[in-house]
């Protein structure tokens, strides 16, 4: 589950608990309101053209995004004369409380995003409310256009039990890359160059922190930066096979390798020696990346869905790369993914126009619009499409080494349901040491392999 | 015999009203006619209150996605959930916030109550106002400006440093600790003053005769609070201590907002973990076991209080 959309629509999220009146009994109270209200927004426009395909994101907060979507709407809309698109945006929160209810109900949009993993795409796959895209894929060759192992996310068995293998699903219109932000001016006072080695980034940051600079902005009050940190160090250590099937449920791997020891007592030395912000625990989300774009930091950790506005606050003073490999001459290896991928409903009205939008937003003329716009699009835009030396060329370039490279890696916590729970919490217990790097990893196992045992792969 | 209905419609004899006629029932009694007058209520309160609570009840027993065919497991969630020491934390953390939810709250309640009652204050209403004023704020709201106030660089640790108690300072929401607490406080803040209105209508409704009679018998003003106020005030703190309970249990949008249940586990809640594994982690099923049980503790908890307060204090 992609809880860094969770936090980037922070504001929005905070609304759920209004949403989700009467805890005790929501489980059965929300199946009454939600095809309600979802009916509501769909059935408006029905009559005043001949086709309406309603469109439904999950990310209501990103306005430069959703800003995007809809010009991609224009453009498709004149495309294809006699089509009217109804765009509705929900908050990730809401999409994920209530599309199970509203995909099983003659509500269902034409082309919805959903979220990646067991918990979300895989009970929809095995509910059968999503169609294989299997045939579009060929028929518009989507294939070649997108890098197959990122492709993988969308694609489960059909029964929704194997993740990353079987038919395709979903498929993403933008990236996700996680990666360190730095800022230039700082970089250069310090008389520091970007490291090329995990060994040359700690004396970088222990370089700084000897001059008074806090070294990595962070905070985790929000629960979900630690995973992005602790992950960055994972794929700096670990083969990138390994991190793969490990997410995957792949090879009967274990989560309680050397490696994760290691970026473990890693990330809890940082926290001790001082490179994050004081009372990392306590700050938010938003308090600690406006800390950095105010000048309070040389790093941060997290992901390319802030690179739009730290573009705005920092323009030119603001640069993205990944963290090295242990090992010298390494090509970097990095957390990188699809964004929300776009699915079709079983229950499409039409579902032949939805995998021709599919198509459209995921196409090599789309991804130029959102490089335009400071987004990072899943298929390659042509080149040139962004500023040079700008943050938004760093991360199309780091892109491009990953996919030649292949050294893409998933989400750390798709691997099972409840992993994000349990790592999230963990590694706070890990950077508060009330835990030791042992101690954390074995409970992480112990989440991992009750749940590869269960779904017996 | 010719009913009241047949007789021809003439003033009746004075002193001798209609409802007196032997064919109607004695005033006050039950008719079937009532049932009628309280169904509207009754189908609202039975579709939206008590079929969900039965059918969370009904869910809590199967293995579900939210989706595909429930699977039958019988008591498995509920044996899952016993053996969970995350979730026993949760329901632990539950009794710390009844402290901060209902007994803080009810104590202080209590003692403003006394206060604002004898003394002569100039603009009562206007105090009065004041201190509700936390009830009729949405508590996500109020989660959001709390969390800027005990943010590491946020005015609580500002006005402690200025204090020149700056060591006292802490990343409150991120500490161990303190997490728990600081968001207790939170719940004292909002629920003194649901605690203190009910408490002054409370006190309006006590016999001045018996305050008088106290005064003469020469109780000074802590004898006369124990021996008149409190126990007049019995079915106000049995509402007040309700109230504030189910608050506490039922706490979900604090947390939520305010910590998501960290640092670590810290401010985990029961609550929390029904939105967690419901939508989340969608194991509906054990949600639903959750729900439940947290439904009959505070189901037992009402019972528990009505039963001490009005023995203690009759």
């Amino acid at each position: 589950m992609r809880f860094n959309r969770i936090q980037r629509r922070r504001r929005w999220s905070l609304l759920a608990p209004l949403v989700i009146a009467g805890v005790v009994g929501a489980c059965s109270s929300s199946a009454s309101l939600a095809p309600s209200a979802a009916s509501s927004t769909t059935s408006s426009a029905a009559s005043s053209a001949p086709v309406t395909l309603v469109v439904q994101d999950g990310e209501a907060g990103s306005t430069e995004r959703i800003g995007t979507y809809k010009l991609l709407d224009q453009q498709f809309e004149q495309q294809h004369p006699g089509v009217t698109i109804q765009h509705t945006s929900e908050p990730f929160a809401n999409l994920t409380a209530t599309l199970n209810l509203q995909l099983s109900s003659s509500a269902a949009p034409d082309v919805t995003q959903v979220n990646q993993g067991y918990q979300s795409m895989g009970i929809l796959v095995k509910g059968g409310l999503l169609q294989p895209l299997d045939s579009y894929a060929t028929k518009y060759g989507w294939g070649a256009r997108q890098p197959p192992t990122l492709l993988d996310a969308g694609k489960f068995s059909s029964d929704g039990k194997q993740f990353g293998t079987g038919n395709l699903y979903g498929i993403s219109a933008t990236g996700d890359l996680v990666g360190l932000y730095y800022n230039k001016a700082t970089l250069q006072k310090l008389g520091l160059e970007l490291p090329t080695t995990l060994a040359q980034f700690t004396n970088d940051l222990a370089v700084a922190k000897q001059a008074g600079v806090t070294p990595i902005a962070f905070g985790d009050l929000d629960k979900s930066p630690g995973i992005h940190d602790f992950q960055a160090i994972v794929n700096a250590l670990a083969p990138v096979k390994y991190q793969n099937d490990f997410v995957y449920g792949r090879g009967g791997v274990s989560f309680a390798t050397p490696e994760v020891i290691q970026a473990a007592a890693m990330l809890q030395d940082w926290a001790n020696k001082g490179y994050f912000t004081p009372g990392f625990l306590g700050l938010g989300y938003s308090d600690w990346v406006n800390g950095f774009q105010g000048g309070k930091g040389l790093f941060i950790i997290t992901g390319s869905w802030y690179n739009t506005q730290l573009l705005d606050a920092m323009g030119s003073n603001v640069g993205f790369f990944l963290l090295p490999r242990a090992t010298a001459g390494e090509a970097p290896v990095a957390t990188g993914a699809g964004g929300l991928p776009w699915a079709i409903p079983t229950r499409a009205k039409n579902p032949t126009l939805a995998a021709a939008y599919i198509d459209f937003i995921t196409s090599s003329q789309a991804a130029a619009l959102f490089v335009q716009r400071g987004d990072n699009p899943m298929t390659s835009p042509p080149a040139g499409t962004a500023p040079q030396g700008s943050s938004t060329a760093d991360i199309l370039a780091a892109w491009a080494q990953l996919e030649q490279n292949d050294n893409f890696v998933p989400f750390m916590d798709w691997a099972t349901p409840t992993l994000y729970n349990t790592l999230s919490a963990g590694i706070e217990e890990l950077l508060g040491n009330q835990t030791t790097p042992s101690t954390f990893v074995q409970q992480g196992q112990a989440d991992y392999g009750k749940f590869v045992t269960s779904s017996s792969h | 015999m010719p009913s009241s209905l047949d007789r021809p419609p003439v003033s009746p004899p004075p002193g001798r009203a209609i409802r007196g006629s032997p064919d109607l029932p004695p005033p006050g009694a039950p008719r079937r006619i009532g049932y009628v007058y309280v169904l509207p209520a009754l189908l609202v309160y039975g579709t939206f209150a008590v079929v969900p609570l039965l059918h969370a009840g009904w869910l809590s027993f199967f293995s579900w996605d939210g989706v595909s065919a429930p699977t039958w497991v019988g008591a498995e969630n509920y044996q899952q959930l016993v053996a969970d020491p995350q979730l026993q934390g949760a329901f632990l953390h539950s009794l710390v916030l009844i402290v901060f939810y209902s007994l803080l709250p009810v104590a202080i309640g209590l003692l403003l109550a006394a206060s604002l009652s004898r003394l002569p204050i100039r603009g009562l209403t206007v105090f009065r106002t004041i201190l509700f004023l936390p009830q009729v704020i949405p508590m996500v709201a109020l989660a959001v400006v709390w969390r800027l106030i005990y943010a590491p660089d946020g005015p609580l640790n500002q006005i402690l440093g200025t204090l020149g108690l700056g060591s006292l300072g802490h990343p409150w929401l991120g500490d161990f600790v303190w997490a728990l607490p600081a968001i207790g406080a939170v719940g004292t803040w909002v629920m003194y003053g649901l605690a203190m209105v009910l408490f002054l209508a409370g006190i309006q409704k006590i016999p001045s005769s018996l305050y008088d009679a106290a005064r003469v018998d020469g109780a000074g003003p802590l004898r006369e609070f124990f021996a008149v106020t409190l126990p007049g005030l019995r079915n106000e703190i049995v509402v007040a201590l309700v109230l504030t309970m189910v608050a506490a249990l039922r706490n979900f949008d604090l947390v939520y907002v305010m910590t998501r249940g960290g640092p670590g586990n810290a401010t985990d809640v029961p609550a929390l973990e029904v939105y967690i594994r419901a939508f989340q982690v969608g194991d509906v099923g054990s949600a639903a076991a959750v729900g439940t049980t947290l439904a009959v503790i505070i189901f037992a908890l009402v019972i528990v209080v009505q039963r001490l307060v009005e023995e203690r204090l009759t």
